[in-house]
């Protein structure tokens, strides 16, 4: 139980010292089942090429904060698969993965729309790469704005007993 | 004895016509469909360089379209029908898609880019969150009219291609 979080707080939970993760969805759960709304995000997912399997730790947003940083985080998580397609440092496999999603959803728009190929598969992939580089861009405006909003209030550390 | 068998040679009739008159063109076209001859008509105006659509917009917007101008054209037929066609409704879609880089202010705007957003799949998570800012936004439609435009240049080559290799008959 976590009985020391508070109404309309945003909480800064470690890895805790004997090496356990942080169970941010629980947490987060947990406000919501008391009908506070919540949301958390993981630090990794702040960074645009970290792997996933570094949960390091995160935030959690509640109340307030939540009903600001929700549409952000969604947000965030879209554009970060989108920036996967021209991010260097991203492993070739889900690079290519978000690659072909996307073009086949272009070219079965494509097909659906005119019955032809419109745009050659040179270009279909300067479209996306396009479109890439500017979700990387608007990703960082996006953590930004979070992050904007963890330096607007005061951040309590959440204790967690392992 | 050795028996030499005629080679046998289809009738010719040419595949594409050039007219100068659309009363010409209206008159082939009817024979041909009358036939049962697949047609496709293309004006000299469709064949203009495809950066040329925004002129085409303006005289469209001032209520007169750049197609209404009757100068002459090409009637294309037969076997040479399906490779044309496929290429005009090509070079006709994109022309459409560099037509959202109209400015903001345009009424064609928001018409224009709803209707290529559902095309290029982008709008599927605008509806969930709008992803980009107004100005990547901007910078993206202008870098899709930017390839389109390519592309559209691309099919038209091809498109006088077509012509180039035919033997094309006056009307």
């Amino acid at each position: 139980m976590f009985s020391h979080i508070q109404f309309g707080t945003v909480y800064r939970a470690d890895r805790i010292s004997n090496g356990r993760l942080v169970r941010l969805g629980d947490l987060s759960g947990q406000r919501i089942e008391q009908g506070i709304p919540s949301v958390h995000v993981w630090d990794y997912e702040l960074e645009p090429t970290e792997a996933r399997s570094r949960k390091k730790g995160g935030y959690v947003f509640t109340a307030k904060h939540a009903m600001q940083a929700d549409p952000l985080i969604k947000r965030l998580r879209r554009l970060r698969e989108l920036a996967y397609i021209s991010a260097p440092n991203v492993g070739s496999f889900l690079r290519e993965k978000e690659h072909g999603r996307l073009n086949n959803a272009l070219r079965g728009e494509q097909e659906r729309y005119q019955g032809v190929d419109v745009l050659t598969p040179e270009r279909s992939g300067q479209l996306l790469n396009v479109l890439s580089t500017l979700a990387a861009e608007e990703f960082t405006d996006t953590v930004a704005e979070i992050r904007e909003i963890v330096k607007s209030t005061r951040v309590k550390t959440v204790d967690i007993q392992g | 004895m050795t028996v030499v068998m005629p080679k046998f040679s289809p009738p010719k009739f040419s595949a594409v016509y050039r007219y100068e008159k659309y009363e010409d063109a209206v008159r082939v076209v009817r024979q041909r469909k009358s036939q049962g001859i697949p047609v496709r008509k293309v004006s000299d105006a469709f064949l203009k360089a495809p950066a040329d659509a925004g002129e085409a917009l303006a005289q469209k917007n001032a209520g007169k379209r750049l197609s209404s101008v009757r100068t002459g054209g090409y009637i294309f037929t037969a076997s040479h029908m399906q490779p044309a066609s496929d290429l005009v409704d090509k070079i006709e879609f994109l022309r459409g898609v560099t037509r959202v880089r109209t400015k903001s202010g345009d009424p064609h705007w928001q018409a224009e880019r709803k209707k290529f957003a559902d095309v290029w799949r982008l709008w599927d998570f605008k509806k969930a969150n709008p992803s980009l800012s107004a100005e990547r936004e901007n910078l993206f439609w202008q870098q899709t009219a930017d390839l389109a435009l390519a592309e559209a240049e691309a099919a038209l080559e091809e498109l006088l291609g077509v012509i180039k290799s035919a033997r094309v008959q006056n009307v």
